[in-house]
């Protein structure tokens, strides 16, 4: 366990075992979502998805602390399952010590989650919006692990500008773990490369800009990178492998908020280029890929109970210098919440195109250019 | 009981809807430097510690429009946004509270603890009010 994170995870447990609960007041807050999904035309996700599947939900429960001045501490567990991925397996989300010296400079070490576009923190938890799925074009749906925290560090600040205008910060780096039966590996494992016995990476570095402007605007730009991400498997009585020497992530956003009406508009990149190996026979081959993606979408609250959502999406897929072609999708949504703490949620989507969605693999017959998903969900938190 | 202390200081909040907005405060943040992007910032979770690094605690009680006018956001989804910065890691839950008398007894409770008012509270105790003008022409 790296060291950072290994001192966070001292310093919570050190505050829970040895605290006067009385003396140190402890936060614990938690969400729980259920949903069912149904696919036409292609299979996603499951292989039952065309009948309509209920694996869909997700849990959470975080507890955080402010046990001296200026130094918070937090943890959270999570888990959930997504069809064939995940599966429930409870994962550390985070666990940190914040150390918050200025507005202009706070400091957060262990496992800490790290931002990537407007949406990616809340990937977790749909109460925070409207719609179900963040945006498919932008934000990975069944690879979250990989690009949610590192094991490290990170800066982050706020640095008022005067006139409603303001400058947001994060700065990190470290190590991006994930679970060898987590989303990211089973995603590998049945693109080529087999049961994941070893799944490392040696550093992530990155970082988000964000400008709060007049009148509801604002801008980010998000970099995240990480190198030396090493894969090895097992297919079959083939040993598989791959070495990944750069793998980008860039995500350009803009925002735009005005009282009930929100507009948001991103554009992502990501590019990764190594080699993979397969032996016997020994078979050495250049594995790469350039994912464009973006999106554009209004939310509406008409009050305080009901919220509208709809988006257009697109995204292209490149891998090894071969074109998979494009994907576009227009995406509804609507969420009623009875209550300030629960919501219930329908989102259609229409979607024209398959590249870095379905497959054969769960589509033997083939796959058609045209298809559909509905989803609805229930969430509550505390 | 302490006689409430009126302090209009460097509080400059221009909202022409929070005509008789207040920031209710712990007492002991009596030397503490305020502006409108400041307690913006605070009540949106990007601030979250005092200039001497008191911890902010935010106390949030429904259907005050000067909260509105602050941030751009009623209540409701202004706590949406509280979810999203707690569940990632990023702060702790505001303090929700259903009445005056709770925004008073939580506000002279709680080191750090401020919440802002359409009106002053008609008892507020020892909390400190501060009274959200429009600055001086």
């Amino acid at each position: 366990m790296p060291l950072l994170r290994m001192l966070a995870t001292c310093a919570l447990t050190t505050m829970v075992v040895a605290a006067d609960p009385a003396d140190i007041p402890v936060d614990v807050h938690g969400f729980v979502g259920f949903g069912w999904f149904r696919t036409w035309e292609n299979t996603y996700l499951v292989a039952d998805s065309q009948q309509g599947s209920t694996e869909m939900w997700e849990a959470a429960v975080s507890v955080t602390s402010r046990p001296m001045d200026r130094l918070r501490l937090g943890v959270q567990l999570f888990a959930r399952d997504l069809g064939i991925y995940d599966n429930g397996q409870p994962a550390l989300d985070y666990v940190y010590a914040d150390w918050r010296a200025e507005d202009w400079l706070g400091v957060q070490g262990g496992r800490v989650r790290i931002p990537v576009g407007l949406l990616q923190e809340e990937i977790d938890n749909d109460t925070a919006r409207t719609q179900i799925f963040l945006p498919w074009s932008v934000y990975p749906l069944r690879v979250r692990d990989f690009f949610l925290a590192v094991d490290g560090a990170k800066a982050y600040g706020f640095i008022p500008l005067g006139g409603d205008q303001s400058v947001e910060y994060t700065a990190y780096g470290g190590v991006s773990t994930v679970d060898e039966n987590g989303g990211f590996a089973i995603s590998l494992a049945r693109s080529a490369y087999g049961n994941i016995n070893e799944l490392t990476s040696k550093r992530t570095l990155g970082g988000m800009l964000h400008w709060n402007g007049p009148e509801g605007l604002s801008v980010r730009g998000s970099l995240w990178n990480t190198t030396g991400l090493s894969v090895r498997g097992k297919r079959g009585n083939v040993s598989t492998s791959a070495d990944i020497g750069q793998y980008w992530w860039t995500v350009a956003s803009l925002g735009w908020e005005a009282g009930d009406v929100q507009l948001a508009a991103e554009y992502s990149r990501v590019h990764y280029d190594g080699t993979a190996t397969f032996t016997p026979p020994g078979i050495r081959v250049p594995v790469g890929q350039n994912q464009d993606g973006g999106y554009v979408s209004a939310t509406w609250a008409a009050n305080r109970w009901l919220e509208f959502y709809g988006a257009v999406e697109a995204s292209r897929l490149q891998i090894t210098n071969e074109d998979f072609g494009q994907t576009r999708a227009l995406v509804g949504a609507f969420a009623i919440r009875p209550k300030p703490n629960w919501s219930l949620k329908l989102e259609w989507r229409e979607l024209r195109g398959q590249a870095g969605y379905v497959t054969t693999l769960d589509n033997p017959s083939g796959l058609e250019q045209n298809w559909r998903m509905v989803a609805l969900k229930t969430t509550a938190d505390f | 009981m302490r006689p409430p202390i009126i302090a209009c200081i460097t509080l400059l909040l221009a909202s022409a809807a929070a005509d008789g907005a207040v920031a209710v405060l712990h007492p002991d943040l009596a030397n503490q430097r305020l502006d409108r992007d400041r307690v913006a910032g605070m009540l949106m979770g990007r601030i979250s510690t005092w200039s001497d690094g008191t911890p902010v605690v935010v106390v949030l009680m429904d259907g005050q429009a000067a909260v509105a006018d602050l941030t751009g956001r009623e209540v409701p989804r202004l706590l949406r946004g509280w979810k999203r910065l707690v569940f990632s890691g990023s702060a702790t839950m505001p303090t929700q509270v259903a009445s005056i008398g709770d925004v008073v007894r939580q506000c002279m409770a709680a080191r750090g603890a401020i919440a802002i008012l359409d009106q002053p509270p008609t008892d507020p105790g020892t909390a400190l009010v501060i009274t959200l003008a429009d600055p001086a022409p």
